[in-house]
């Protein structure tokens, strides 16, 4: 089944997800950045995750995700609604994280072998979903810079990002950066190698993520709805691992309380 | 088929395509400018445009524009559309159907054999689509355009007059043109003239506006859902393409996720 009308919306089991943070991070203004290793309502998780010769398809069931509540397998979920409070103005974006290596040193030059796949959480083999970004592990040394071979949304082979890191001077612990994709290319399939660049010190994730909802917590303290018709019901896979990227005002991140609901039909 | 009724819009196949810039661009505040050359998600395009002598209609295929899936059907919806950045500014989403150029300063070129865009024309209207510069390199002077056009209904020779923006232009700046008294759309680009600048080269563009956003402030994100968004018409081919106007001068790191709901 699937939700195919408003009336079978209005009837679809609801289910709740809660992603709650209890300890502030440090931050860069501007800058997105993981709280996967901060402590909340469910396991914190592990920012090194320790496989960099093949990588890993993480599931609810890892630590640092939120679990979700099983349904039929014929059935699919949706996201319906997004309730969000956050401590300060920041953005934030709810993803599928598909695929995880590292982590990296700064000098890595690593190919990978065997892969997982992670197509059973690309609804529609539809790639052009999939953005692929770096998350630091431990505080670099100047500007880290990776370079990344990859395999486009198309499944060609031996694209490269060219070598790209953001517009800071170091690289703090937990700080993202969406890499850019080889001209032509709008996806990613699968993460090939990856080269370290300038820095001199630390340590990084590559990761694949999957963008579900992008909102903004006006200021601190605010509180948002995103409701089914702005969600756009986007289909949410048995066993999605909700990864959140904050993008904070100020070095001082906000803490982050959301509750998610699905509707399942 | 198209999507006629709410219950279409719940069993549509719904696809997100990004884009994002990840570098910024030095800007003039309060002025349009194109990222189409800036890397990011889709990767960077070629901001010259390929045929100064016909012109092109450019796929959702060419280096530089999000890539959509096909659906059958032929029309799809923008069901959905997520604007935000790192600094004040306003978007505009846009399908590209014409790009011709790059024209040099002093160019003098009547168009022929140009490509017809007809197909990504919903309901055959011309009226709203818009005929914009889009600075290739950077001139010298105040540059002008003259563009001969054939206009919505299909009469031929309207022209919008020599326009520039008063200053010399930079890399991706943009201006659009006017059209003449009694025109409201742009069917065919018919010839360019150069003007007053003494370098530097453009293209002209033939842009149908899909939706508009607006950042307040740096890191501000705004959300249309397919009301929001009035759910106008996409195509599997469309070349989805962003204009920003910051408020200051650099474009920061903009995204615009959109979105499309098909049958």
């Amino acid at each position: 089944m699937s939700i195919q009308t408003l009336a079978q919306w209005k009837a679809a089991q609801r289910v709740r997800v809660a992603y709650t943070k209890s300890t502030f991070q440090t931050t860069i203004a501007s800058s997105s950045f993981s709280s996967f290793n901060i402590s909340g309502n469910f396991a914190t998780g592990v920012l090194d995750v320790g496989n960099t010769a093949n990588g890993l398809v993480h599931t609810d069931a890892t630590a640092g995700y939120p679990s979700l509540p099983k349904w039929s397998s014929s059935y699919k979920a949706y996201l319906d609604r997004v309730e969000v409070l956050a401590s300060s103005g920041s953005l934030w974006t709810i993803y599928d994280r598909l695929f995880v290596c590292g982590a990296y040193a700064f000098n890595a030059n690593t190919t990978l072998a065997s892969q997982p796949s992670f197509s059973s959480r690309v609804p529609n083999t539809n790639y052009n979903e999939c953005q692929l970004w770096c998350e630091q592990v431990t505080a670099s040394t100047g500007v880290q810079t990776p370079t990344i071979t990859y395999m486009d949304q198309d499944g060609n082979t031996g694209a490269t990002t060219g070598a790209f890191g953001p517009n800071t001077a170091q690289q703090i612990v937990g700080q993202c950066w969406q890499m850019p994709l080889a001209a032509g290319d709008s996806g990613i399939q699968k993460v090939e190698s990856v080269l370290g660049g300038t820095a001199s010190a630390g340590t990084f994730n590559v990761m694949i993520l999957r963008p579900l909802i992008t909102f903004r917590v006006l200021n601190a303290n605010m509180r948002q709805d995103i409701d089914a018709m702005l969600s756009s019901l986007v289909e949410l896979p048995a066993g999605a691992a909700l990864y959140l990227l904050k993008r904070p005002d100020t070095t001082n991140d906000g803490i982050p309380s959301f509750d998610i609901r699905l509707a399942v039909g | 088929m198209s999507i006629a009724t709410l219950d279409n819009f719940f069993a549509s196949l719904k696809q997100r395509a990004t884009w994002t810039k990840l570098v910024a661009r030095t800007t003039v505040a309060n002025s349009p400018f194109s990222l189409f050359d800036v890397a990011g998600q889709p990767g960077a395009g070629t901001l010259a445009g390929s045929s100064t002598a016909a012109g092109v209609v450019p796929v959702d295929t060419d280096a530089g524009f999000p890539l959509i899936n096909s659906f059958s059907g032929g029309g799809g919806h923008l069901g959905r559309v997520e604007f935000g950045g790192t600094v004040a500014c306003r978007m505009y989403l846009y399908d590209c159907l014409f790009k011709a150029g790059a024209y040099s300063f002093n160019a003098n070129t009547a168009l022929s054999g140009q490509p017809s865009y007809s197909g990504r024309v919903p309901d055959g209207n011309y009226n709203g689509l818009e005929i914009w510069v889009e600075t290739v390199t950077a001139f010298t002077g105040n540059q002008t355009w003259n563009v001969t056009y054939m206009d919505q209904d299909g009469n031929t020779g309207a022209t919008t007059g020599a326009v520039g923006i008063a200053a010399a232009p930079t890399v991706g700046r943009m201006w659009q043109l006017p059209f003449a008294a009694g025109d409201s759309g742009v069917q065919k680009i018919e010839n360019v003239l150069g003007g007053t600048g003494s370098a530097g080269t453009a293209n002209i563009l033939v842009l149908r506006p899909l939706a508009s956003g607006r950042l307040s402030a740096a890191n501000m994100a705004d959300v249309r859902g397919i009301v929001e968004a009035g759910a106008p018409v996409v195509y599997d081919t469309s070349a989805l393409y962003v204009v920003i106007v910051p408020d200051s001068t650099s474009s920061g790191v903009p995204y615009c996720n959109f979105q499309v709901a098909s049958l």
